[in-house]
Formats: structure tokens, C-alpha cells, sequence
């Protein structure tokens, strides 16, 4: 880990704020941050780790919804800009090799030998001014339309002709020149090395290649040192101490460039590779599948009670589940027009149901935290709070400690929502009997009918879809093909009643007279 | 270096020789090449696996037969000079092996001790086969085997080879180790290019006082390390250089042991053959032509089943072929006639002749084939009708897959597990078919109904060869050009052995007796 100074991460100006939206930024109490249970039911705790593991400070950021709609608009351009992949390879490069020499700067600060601790920084400033001049370079000719992408070009551009950084590239070419002319020699005699200038000694592996050559027949396998990379020890310091002490003028030289170039990383640069991991790793995913042929859009925000929906709608974990094995994708639609607030989605068992709760979910964090999301279309509501509540496989013995337990939790879920929140109820009482499930499920589906908050509702109780004013009914279909498949769309439309699941036990060899067939006698 | 002996260009390569694909497989099995490889090998597993190879890759050139068949008469007239080059080279790559275990991915410290360990085993084996070349040099004949000869003779001179000596001891450094280097990027140093002390003078024992130094701390496993990983990166490309040369030298001699064992199973196999009082030589061969418009050539005297020949000795009855012109050799006649026995040597004999090897016949004049296949019947699977036939038949598929134009293919009695009319459909539609894309093709066969139609269709591409039947009975291992009779002799047999009429079994399903 890194350490950066994470009072500057996401001011105004940089990459996560717009330099005028600061009036409207919301304070921590507007919003809640999604927890981690929300985010592992929701799926994206694995799309956002690898950011947060190199980058902590960026954790808060992921969790938290945006009610600033200038702010996530802000964030979704340079989103989209990171979306091309000719963008956001120098972006990429230039976090990964700032990073690294990062480590390496930390490292070098804690050498103790000064001559050895002076050596590695002139490496750590050759390899700064290479990856700035890289980046530079690369990001000049690249069309840039996201205002925060066009303000960090020129801040680079800027950086770069400034009277510090051209001193500190003269400097450390003319240090290197001085120390590239020195060749010494190092004797080992039992216990002792002595160190000195070259002279004329012979290159004995040229004779060995000279010698042994007429056996060659094929360019050999090189046999590389095992050990690790010399360095921090102090046989090598101690060597180099005796050199610097054969070389004096060299060596004073090399020790004013480190004491004159602290903090080698300039600010502008520190602070573009902190902000950038928010961005990169998340769209290297949308990268992909967009390549994979699947829809990937940046949704208009619009108001908590306004009308909202989206077209061809999925699940991120099933999307990346294609890239690696193919699996086959079923996006589906979704509307809520006013008064429309809660879809209660039933139907087939295996696989849909809950795949579309948890899209419905993403959708509105990714699109609240100013990135795109899995859909081809989206128009989203503003949310103050997204809560979750999934069956948890929990060591509760008994049902009615489990019910207990569900109950409790929806209880604490509806005290901290509002009419500006969303909430996504998957398989809520299946583990109590059908009368409590329905007496429960409809007793709640009211209190968050009147409460208007935007909610999805897997149940198995198609009852509750039938209540009709604020409620959409959606239904999970079997395919029809045959064999069927293990996809199912979902359709806006009334419960099947139990023709679907007749049809479905014939299929599988388990209606009754199948059954009956099987067993007899 | 190379070896050069068995082939011009390229030496021996014997990936995959460990593995036999099916066909060859049936090869060996069905032309009794077991037998040959066992007296090849003499007991020896390497010599047996290298033989099998090289009699399984045949030549493709009539040139390269030649040359190989001059290699193969010097090593006959040198037999000790084989086996102590190939018992040298093989103690030396045993005791290498041994200095050479678990080199894999060392560092270049071990792997330069290693190698000097190495490298002055396998000078040792270089210096007793140049041993062995000085007593050969001026009695060779072939140029392969001149150009071998004085190639171990310069390559490795004595100066050069103390040269090699003295380098090997240096690099023991038993005075220590220099080395020089840059600072580098960072604080580790590079360019390190290990170094010989300057001379010192009269006084060559003393130690060179100038620079500055220190003492090693005692005990210091960290310091150790440290100094360590200096060594190693002079070490690098010495170590890199050094395993390489080591490495390479052994390939050449692995490489020459090969061929070595080859010749020593052609030595092995002379002496077996010579001993059991049979005739052998090397046959012309012709070739290189493309098979659709150059005739066939196959004739000779004194051909016998070498197999056999080893099994029985002196008592086998070598035979006669002319079957120049011929694409297509049908073969029909009495059972016990010698018909199996003809195939297997005409395969035996294609088979060595175009491994560079002498033949078992007195003189012998073919043409080459790129491969040979054998399509035999089989004993085992005597089982449902049915299933034989679709396993001849898959058999059959196998080899029509990979077979070309020029190649040979041996059938013996095949499509005999079906009925006649079925089974000469099946065989006159394939084997013509063959022998008119270019294949040569040799045909046992009881199924008159195929032969009586071939012989009908007057294609004078095919020869006819019937083994004959006195009329008091007694059988001769006698082939003699023939039309197809329609009775076979297998009916007197079948009553000699079993009492029965064979007519009567045969409306049962099942295989039919064979010659």
C-alpha cells in the first residue's frame, strides 16, 4: 500500500468532483454508504476490490451514493473517456509505473548507507522523468472531450516546461554521465574485498566463449542469478562507499541531487494516480464486455419520484461469467411510471428472479456513483440509500428464529428508509409457512407503499403481485424450447397461476402420473 | 559438432522413438521385426530402441541408401572400434549424468562448478574416441566415416585440449575471484565482467596489495549472501557459456551413441545371420521416380524370412521373386504353400534396404517405398463376425488415411472374416483402387472370386503367384507365377488335422483356416 495524503483525494477541480460543483455536494448525512453485506449481494464487492486494495481511500467513494447530478455527470464523462482503450493506456501506465516507483522511494528512504541511498534515488528520478515524459508524450495527440481529463493533460503539460522539473532532468543526466565513466574491480580472497580502479585485466568470460565455443551448436539457455535484486545490503553499500571514496567529485555531485530533489513525485502527478483507480479498473470491465457484444450505458439521472426504467438490464457477475465461459446473457426491461414505485417479480424457480433483483440494484448504485452500468438505456432515480435483504444461509436452527431474525432486520431496513430510497427484497419469509408469507409480504408491501420508496420484491406469493395502484407484476418465464433452458426473461405481465408449473414438472419426469408410472409395481 | 554418419545433413533425431504409432505397431508385429530388433539389440535396450527407430524411418533417396549402406560396411569391418566408441561415450554420459543432476534453474555459482565437472568428463570421452579414430583413420572406406574421423581427430587437438584443461582449472579459482563493474542504476552495481588477475610479476605468489579493502564479517550469512550475488552476475554468462558447451557436447555425443547403436544392431544382426551359415547383401535400390510412371522393380535370389531364418536357422529354403513391372501381386495357392512366409520377407527385406542395411538374399535389385503397411489378419477378436470385420475394416481406414503413392502395403488375408462374395468385392475395389493411385501392393489371399476377377480384367500391371502343391502331395516352400485356382488346399489340411469337412464349418460364421 501506498501511502498518499488522502485529505487531497476528490477535491474540487480533480477527477472525482467538478471544480463548480462544490456548492452542491451533499454532506455525509443526505446519504449512506452501501455496507458490506449490500455490496456482496449486490455483486460488486469484486468489481471495485482491486481498486480499493492498491487505493483505500477510494472505498468510501464506491460505497457512497451521489445526490449531486452535476457531479456524476461530470464523473460519467470521464468515464466515458476512459471507455477507449487508446485513452486509458496512458492513464493505466501511468498509475502502474507512479506506484511502483512509489514503493521503490519508500524503500530507498529507509537505506541506511548515504552512498547507496543516493544511488537508488538517481535511479528512482531517471525512472520519474521517463514515466512523466512517457505519459506526456502519449497523451498529447489523444482526443480528450471529459473536462477533468482535459484539466489533468494540461497540468502535465504545465508540470513538464516548469523551470523545477527541466533542472532536475539536466541534473540527473549529467550526475548519470559522471558516474557511467567509472569501472572499478572487486577482488574476493577468502575474507576479503578489495575494491579498486579497472586496469587491464582481461575479460575471462570472453575467453571461456572463445574456448569453448567449437562445441556450440544452438544459442544456449542463459542461467540467470537466483538471487534477488542486490541492494540494501551492506556488502554492496560498503563497496560503493569505496568507490565514492576513489571518486570524490562524482559522487558530491550525486549526493546534491538528492538532497536538492525532494519530494521527487510533484503533487500534480501524485494526485492524478490516486484519483485515476476509481476509473480504470471498473471500465476496464465495461471494456470487455462491450467487446463481448454487450450493451453498456451512462444513464440520465433524473429526479427520486420521477418516472424511471431501463432496456436490456443485467447482472454484472453474470456478464463477466460470458467473457470466461460463454454463458448466454438475458437482459430485460424494466418501467416504473408514477405512481408505479415497487416491481414484485415471481415465477420460475433456477435462476432469473434473483440475477434481475440484483441488476435492479447496480444499476442504481453504479449509475449514483457516476459510473455506467450493465443496460443498454437507463433513466435513474436520485437515491439517498440502497438496502438490501437477502436470504442468508445463517446457522439459525429454528424457523422461528429465523423469522425472528428476518423480521428484525426489516424493521431496521424501513426505520433508516425514504421515499428517495432504494430497496430490494429477494425471497423475503420462505422460510416460514405460505399463510405467514402472505400475510407478512402484504403488511409489508403496504407500509413500503406508503413510505415510496423504489423497491424490488422477489417472492414466491404471487398474491402480493396482484395489489395493483403503486405495484408492477413481473414474472419470470420458463423458455420455450426444448430442452429448457436454464435462462429465463422477465415479462411485465399478471402471474401464471399453476399451468407453468405443471408444465415444468412434466418436463421432468415428475408429474404425478410419471411418478406414478415410475413406482408401480 | 555433428556425426553425420547415418544422415548427410542432419544427425539422428529420435523424438517420439519411444512411441509406436499403431501401424507400426503392426509392423513389427505382423513382419516378426521383433525378432530382427531382439538380435540387433543383443540385450541391449538403447541399441534396441535406437534400431527400431531408425528401421521404422525408412529412406526416402536411392542416393542416401547408398551412403548409408558404405557406412554400414565400414562399421562391419570394424566392429571392435564400434562397440568401444559406443562403451566410452556411454560410462561418460553416466558418470556427466551424474555431475550434471539437479542443474535445473540453478544459479550460476553451482552451475560453473557443475559444468567444469562435466565438461572434463566428456573431454575425457572426446580423448579415447579420438583414441579409437587415430586406429580407424586410415582403414575406412565411406567418406561419412572419413570426414567422422577427422573430424575427432582436429576438432580436439592436444593443444586445444590443454588448453581446455588449463581454462577448466582457472576457473576453479583457487586464488579467488575478480571481477569488474559499473555503479548502475540504483546501488547494485552492472556490467559485471569476471576478470583475470594480472600476472605478478617474479613474485607470483604474493598478493596484489593495491586498492582499498575490508575484511568480511565473521559469520555473517547475510554479508555472505551479499557478496554472493556479485559473484553470480560476473558468473552468469561464464556459467551460461560453459552448461552450453557442456550441454552441446553431450548432444553431440548422445547423438553419436545413437548412431553408434545402430550400427552395432547391424553388427549384431550380421553376425547372427552370417553365423547361422545365410547369405546377405547389400541390394541395389532404385528410386526417386514418381511410382505412377516408373515401372516397379522387385527381384531377386535367395530371399528368405529373416525372422524365421533366426527362429530355425539353416533349415529356411530362401526362394526367388521377379516381379519387376509388377503393382499389384496377388498370391493365392495351397496353405503351408509359403505364402505368409514370401510377404514377410519381402516386407523384412524392404525394410532394411531402405535403412541402409544388408538383406537377407543373395542378391536383390527394389525399388523405394517412403513407408511400408501391413494389413494382417488377426488371430485375436474371435469373437461375433461382425465385430471382426469392422475391425478390419477401421484397421483398414486407418492405413488408407495416411497412405501415398509409392508406399508399399503387405496384405495378408484380409476381408477373409466376411463371406467370399462380400470380401472380394471389398478387396478388388480397394486393392485396385491402390495399386492404380501408386501404391504397391502385395496380396495374400484365399478369396478366388477377387483374384479370378482381377485375372479376368487382364491389367498387366499384376502379377499372379501361386503357391504350388505336387501332385503326391508333399509341399515345396515354392511360389511359382500362377492363375488362381479355385480350390485352395486348405480342405486337405483342414481333413488331415481335424477329420472334417471343412466345407460344412464353413457355412458357419467364422475365420477361415490360413496359410
Amino acid at each position: 500500500m501506498v501511502v498518499t495524503d488522502a485529505g487531497r483525494i476528490g477535491r474540487p477541480g480533480g477527477l472525482l468532483h467538478p471544480p463548480e460543483g462544490a456548492a452542491t455536494l451533499p454532506t455525509a448525512a443526505d446519504t449512506e454508504p452501501l455496507t458490506d453485506q449490500a455490496l456482496a449481494d449486490l455483486g460488486l464487492d469484486r468489481l471495485f476490490a482491486p481498486a480499493i486494495e492498491d487505493a483505500p481511500w477510494l472505498d468510501d467513494l464506491y460505497r457512497r451514493p451521489c445526490a449531486d447530478p452535476v457531479t456524476i455527470r461530470y464523473r460519467q464523462e470521464i468515464a466515458a473517456g476512459l471507455a477507449d482503450p487508446e485513452v486509458a493506456g496512458p492513464f493505466e501506465r501511468l498509475v502502474a509505473d507512479v506506484r511502483r516507483l512509489q514503493l521503490r522511494l519508500q524503500a530507498t528512504s529507509r537505506v541506511p548507507h548515504a552512498v547507496a541511498r543516493h544511488s537508488w534515488f538517481l535511479a528512482a528520478a531517471e525512472r520519474y522523468l521517463e514515466v512523466v515524459a512517457t505519459f506526456h508524450t502519449a497523451i498529447r495527440h489523444v482526443e480528450l472531450r471529459a473536462a477533468g481529463l482535459v484539466t489533468a493533460r494540461d497540468r502535465i503539460a504545465t508540470l513538464v516546461v516548469g523551470a523545477h522539473h527541466r533542472a532536475l532532468t539536466e541534473e540527473t543526466a549529467a550526475v548519470r554521465s559522471a558516474l557511467d565513466r567509472i569501472d572499478f574491480t572487486v577482488r574476493m580472497q577468502g575474507g576479503r574485498v578489495t575494491v579498486d580502479r579497472l586496469r587491464d585485466e582481461p575479460d575471462l568470460a570472453a575467453q571461456v566463449t572463445a574456448t569453448f565455443g567449437r562445441f556450440r551448436t544452438r544459442t544456449p539457455t542463459p542461467v540467470e542469478p537466483t538471487a534477488t535484486e542486490a541492494g540494501g545490503d551492506q556488502i554492496t553499500a560498503r563497496i560503493l562507499e569505496l568507490v565514492a571514496a576513489q571518486h570524490p567529485t562524482a559522487f558530491a555531485r550525486l549526493a546534491t541531487l538528492h538532497d536538492h530533489g525532494q519530494p521527487l513525485i510533484d503533487p500534480v502527478v501524485a494526485d492524478l494516480v490516486a484519483e485515476l483507480p476509481f476509473y480504470l479498473g471498473v471500465m476496464s470491465v465495461f471494456r470487455r464486455l462491450d467487446a463481448a457484444g454487450l450493451p453498456v450505458a451512462y444513464p440520465e439521472l433524473v429526479a427520486h419520484d420521477a418516472a424511471c426504467g431501463a432496456q436490456d438490464s443485467y447482472d454484472l457477475a453474470v456478464g463477466l461469467r460470458r467473457l470466461s465461459d460463454g454463458e448466454e446473457v438475458v437482459a430485460n426491461g424494466w418501467r416504473l411510471d408514477p405512481p408505479e414505485r415497487i416491481l414484485v417479480v415471481t415465477g420460475a424457480n433456477q435462476g432469473g428472479k434473483t440475477t434481475f433483483a440484483r441488476a435492479f440494484a447496480q444499476l442504481h448504485h453504479l449509475a449514483a456513483i457516476g459510473l455506467p452500468v450493465p443496460a443498454r438505456a437507463a433513466t435513474v432515480g436520485l437515491h439517498d440509500r440502497l438496502r438490501t435483504h437477502f436470504e442468508r444461509q445463517e446457522r439459525m436452527t429454528s424457523l422461528r428464529g429465523k423469522l425472528q431474525d428476518e423480521l428484525l432486520r426489516l424493521h431496521e431496513l424501513l426505520a433508516a428508509a425514504t421515499d428517495a430510497s432504494v430497496v430490494v427484497l429477494n425471497e423475503t419469509f420462505s422460510s416460514t409457512t405460505l399463510e405467514d408469507a402472505r400475510t407478512l409480504g402484504r403488511t409489508f408491501l403496504d407500509r413500503l407503499t406508503a413510505l415510496g420508496a423504489r423497491v424490488v420484491y422477489v417472492t414466491f406469493v404471487e398474491e402480493l403481485a396482484t395489489t395493483g395502484g403503486s405495484v408492477v407484476s413481473m414474472v419470470a418465464g420458463v423458455a420455450e424450447d426444448d430442452p429448457p433452458r436454464r435462462t429465463f426473461r422477465i415479462e411485465r405481465r399478471p402471474p401464471d397461476g399453476l399451468a407453468h408449473a405443471m408444465a415444468l414438472a412434466e418436463r421432468y419426469g415428475l408429474s404425478e402420473d410419471a411418478l406414478r408410472r415410475r413406482f408401480a409395481p | 559438432m555433428k556425426v553425420g554418419l547415418l544422415h548427410a545433413d542432419d544427425d539422428l533425431v529420435l523424438d517420439g522413438a519411444a512411441e509406436l504409432s499403431e501401424h507400426q505397431q503392426d509392423l513389427v508385429a505382423d513382419l516378426g521385426l521383433d525378432l530382427l530388433l531382439e538380435a540387433m539389440a543383443a540385450g541391449d535396450d538403447h541399441v534396441h530402441g535406437v534400431c527400431t527407430h531408425v528401421l521404422l524411418h525408412g529412406l526416402e533417396d536411392a542416393e542416401v541408401v547408398t551412403r548409408r549402406q558404405g557406412v554400414v560396411a565400414d562399421a562391419l569391418a570394424h566392429p571392435e572400434a564400434v562397440a568401444a566408441m559406443y562403451a566410452a561415450i556411454g560410462s561418460g554420459l553416466e558418470t556427466a549424468r551424474r555431475s550434471a543432476a539437479g542443474l535445473y534453474r540453478e544459479s550460476p555459482e553451482p552451475v560453473v562448478r557443475r559444468s567444469v565437472e562435466r565438461l572434463r568428463v566428456l573431454l575425457d570421452v572426446l580423448r579415447r574416441l579420438r583414441g579409437q579414430a587415430r586406429r580407424v583413420q586410415r582403414s575406412v572406406r565411406s567418406r561419412p566415416w572419413q570426414a567422422f574421423v577427422e573430424q575427432l581427430v582436429t576438432v580436439v587437438d592436444e593443444a586445444a585440449d590443454n588448453e581446455m584443461e588449463s581454462l577448466l582449472e582457472e576457473l576453479t579459482f583457487p586464488r579467488g575471484m575478480l571481477l569488474s563493474a559499473r555503479v548502475g542504476r540504483g546501488a547494485t552495481g552492472v556490467n559485471h565482467v569476471l576478470r583475470r588477475p594480472r600476472a605478478q610479476g617474479w613474485l607470483s605468489r604474493s598478493v596484489d596489495r593495491s586498492g582499498d579493502s575490508f575484511e568480511l564479517p565473521e559469520r555473517d550469512d547475510e554479508a555472505v549472501a551479499a557478496l554472493g550475488a556479485w559473484r553470480e552476475r560476473a558468473l552468469g554468462p561464464v556459467a551460461t557459456e560453459l552448461s552450453g558447451a557442456a550441454d552441446d557436447l553431450e548432444a553431440f555425443l548422445r547423438r553419436l551413441r545413437d548412431e553408434l547403436a545402430f550400427l552395432l544392431g547391424a553388427i549384431h544382426l550380421a553376425d547372427r545371420l552370417s553365423g547361422a551359415g545365410l547369405d546377405t547383401c547389400f541390394p541395389e535400390v532404385v528410386g526417386g521416380h514418381d511410382p505412377r510412371t516408373s515401372p516397379p522393380r522387385w527381384s531377386g535370389r535367395g530371399l528368405y524370412d529373416p525372422a524365421l531364418a533366426l527362429r530355425i536357422g539353416a533349415a529356411v529354403v530362401p526362394g526367388d521373386l521377379d516381379a519387376d513391372g509388377a503393382a499389384l501381386v496377388v498370391v493365392t495357392g495351397a496353405n503351408q504353400g509359403g505364402k505368409s512366409t514370401l510377404l514377410r520377407a519381402i516386407g523384412a527385406t524392404q525394410v532394411l534396404a531402405q535403412a541402409g542395411l544388408f538383406v537377407p538374399a543373395r542378391a536383390l535389385r527394389l525399388e523405394l517405398r517412403p513407408r511400408v503397411y501391413a494389413h494382417f489378419g488377426r488371430e485375436e477378436d474371435r469373437g461375433l463376425t461382425r465385430g471382426r470385420l469392422e475391425e478390419e475394416l477401421a484397421r483398414m481406414q486407418r492405413i488408407a488415411e495416411r497412405i501415398r503413392a509409392g508406399d508399399l502395403l503387405l496384405a495378408n488375408e484380409s476381408f477373409a472374416s466376411t463371406n467370399e462374395a462380400e470380401g472380394s468385392a471389398l478387396a478388388h475395389g480397394l486393392f485396385t483402387a491402390l495399386a492404380d493411385a501408386g501404391v504397391r501392393v502385395v496380396v495374400v489371399t484365399h478369396l478366388y472370386e477377387f483374384a479370378r476377377r482381377l485375372r479376368e480384367a487382364g491389367r498387366d500391371d499384376t502379377l499372379f503367384l501361386r503357391a504350388r502343391r505336387e501332385e503326391d502331395g508333399s509341399r515345396p516352400f515354392r511360389l511359382e507365377p500362377g492363375a488362381p485356382e479355385p480350390t485352395s488346399y486348405g480342405r486337405d489340411l483342414y481333413l488331415d488335422i481335424f477329420g472334417g469337412d471343412p466345407d460344412v464349418e464353413r457355412r458357419r460364421p467364422g475365420p477361415r483356416p490360413r496359410g
